[in-house]
């Protein structure tokens, strides 16, 4: 279980989370979205320990993560996958090191045996085996994304994955292999999954439960018609360009 | 470093802030040189990127400095009749304050853009948060073997240009001022002495630290995508220019007055 209690953030003097809540059963997919610079990237770093809260409390399966020292959070981290913004890759080491990077630094495997697991994940995630001595540079953004999804998952096996905006500035046909991906991920591995985005079509084929956050608050928490139905302006305000993309499509006899 | 809390406005009450920040974070980072893991492959690269790869620089600017000194000197000398005096000035003057100076400036104009830049676009591409991601300390990882590789790579290297520099002078001692070998060779050795040793020492350690602590907190600290990081590279270089400098001065007048017996 994932929850936020009452949380409150800020990096300087504006606040960017003012109090906010919600909560993830384990093995569900939510998706987190909003425009951007409204906090979603934020909430991931709080989950992650990276920063602690100000005020209100982050929960992993009822531990307060704010609480914690590195040690301790080092231990709630091998619970959890990270994909970050642009896949965050390691850009001066290879694709091999970076999936392995979490193996070479903290197990005590042998290079072959790391090596072997990471083929194997390149495997996984939908990628040659020939990239692992390519630098992330000469990959395409889609080939980065999923080498990216693939260190967080050679990590540690996680049994949380969150996702910040996977799908943003990928091209259609990366877009739905990524997604298929984390799908996959989501349903066969029984993996509690956050996807942070502001791209709703993406997010319509990953989970049905959304959460909208406008200028640091909840402003929605619940199923898609309630979302679709939802009159409140921020989120309308949220939807309309996408209306307007159907209306367009519909008007070219294209929807 | 990673606890972000409101940063004051207003020239002075930042300027503050942002030295009282960087001296938490170099203490930090000090402390971390005693703790494991240790890196020792990232060690070792910066050894060779920051050190290594400055030594064709070095040389060119320790020749040509020191040979221009010994024109000018070799010049004013012999007006006094006194161009064997050309070897005493040259150590004095390059062992130190010019090696030191020379070397500190160059490893500041180029090592230090060159890690604030990377660690500041690391930053922006969020790496820096994979790696405490992944439990990896970035200041272990990161900063420690960038201040370690310039504790040891910027007083080689300020021998280096010392050394470069009075070979630069004998050249000219010998195919310009017509002064005899062991001449010249003779008040160099002489004057090599502790004293002098030890303040050409302790001058690139302390610019070591300086570079070191200065670009990679401007490196860590830096915000705002591209143009934050373009900005953090340039203050990076201002700041330890000028930071060398005023310590060049400190250095000379505090050391001087404390150790004057072994000169
Ligand atoms: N490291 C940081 N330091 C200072 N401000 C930041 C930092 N990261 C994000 N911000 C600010 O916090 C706000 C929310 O950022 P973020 O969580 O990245 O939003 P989103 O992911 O929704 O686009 C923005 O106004 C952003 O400028
Ligand atoms: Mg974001």
């Amino acid at each position: 279980m994932l929850e936020f209690r009452d949380v409150t953030f800020s990096y300087g003097a504006e606040p960017v989370l003012r109090g906010i809540s919600f909560q993830i059963p384990d093995g569900e997919a939510r998706v987190i979205l909003g425009q951007s610079g409204s906090g979603k990237s934020t909430i991931l770093k709080l989950f992650l320990g990276l920063y602690p809260p100000f005020s209100g409390s982050v929960l992993i399966d009822g531990e307060d993560i704010g609480k914690m020292n590195e040690r301790e959070l080092r231990e709630v981290r091998k619970k959890i996958g990270m994909v970050f913004q642009d896949g965050a890759l390691f850009d001066s080491m290879t694709v091999g090191e970076n999936v392995g990077f979490y193996l070479i630094e903290h197990s005590d495997l042998e290079i072959d045996e790391i090596e072997k697991r990471v083929r194997e994940m390149l495997g996984y995630v939908g990628l040659e085996e020939s990239i692992i001595d390519k630098l992330p540079d000469e990959l395409s953004g889609g080939m980065q994304r999923r080498v990216a999804i693939g260190r967080a998952l050679l990590a540690t096996d996680p049994k949380i994955m969150l996702y910040d905006e996977p799908t943003t500035g990928l091209d259609p046909e990366s877009t739905s292999k990524a997604l298929a991906l984390m799908k996959t991920l989501a349903e066969r591995k029984k993996i509690s999954s956050v996807i942070v985005t502001h791209q709703i079509v993406d997010a319509l084929e990953i989970a049905d439960d959304f959460i909208f956050i406008d200028d640091g608050q909840v402003v929605f928490d619940g199923k898609l018609d309630g979302f679709r139905d939802c009159a409140d302006p921020r989120v309308l305000e949220f939807l309309n360009p996408f209306r307007r993309g159907i209306a367009e499509l519909q008007r070219k006899k294209f929807a | 470093m990673y606890t972000p809390r409101p940063k004051p406005t207003g020239f002075i009450k930042r300027f503050a802030y942002d030295s009282q920040e960087m001296l938490k974070f170099s203490l930090s980072t000090l402390r971390a040189c005693f703790g494991r893991p240790f890196f020792l492959t990232e060690w070792i690269e910066q050894m060779h990127l920051n050190g290594v790869k400055s030594i064709y620089l070095v040389i060119l600017t320790g020749l040509f400095a020191g040979q221009a000194l010994a024109l000018q000197f070799s010049i004013e000398l012999s007006d006094f009749g006194a161009k064997t005096y050309l070897g005493r000035l040259m150590v004095l003057s390059m062992v130190r304050e010019l090696g030191p100076v020379l070397t500190g400036l160059l490893v500041a104009a180029r090592v230090a853009s060159g890690i604030t830049a990377e660690l500041g676009s690391m930053k922006s591409s969020h790496q820096i948060d994979a790696l405490r991601a992944f439990s990896i300390d970035p200041i272990r990882k990161l900063a420690v073997p960038r201040l370690l590789s310039l504790l040891v790579m910027v007083p080689v290297l300020t021998i280096l240009c010392d050394v470069i520099g009075i070979l630069g002078g004998y050249v000219i001692a010998v195919l310009v001022a017509h002064i005899h070998v062991g001449l010249y060779w003779a008040p160099v050795y002489e004057n090599l002495n502790f004293g002098n040793i030890f303040i050409g020492l302790f001058k690139p350690i302390v610019n070591a630290f300086i570079i070191a602590f200065v670009s990679i907190y401007k490196g860590f600290s830096s915000e705002g995508g591209a143009k934050g990081v373009g900005l953090a590279t340039t203050q990076s270089v201002v700041i330890t220019s000028i930071t060398i400098l005023i310590a060049n001065f400190i250095s000379t007048k505090v050391v001087f007055s404390l150790i004057r017996g072994y000169f």
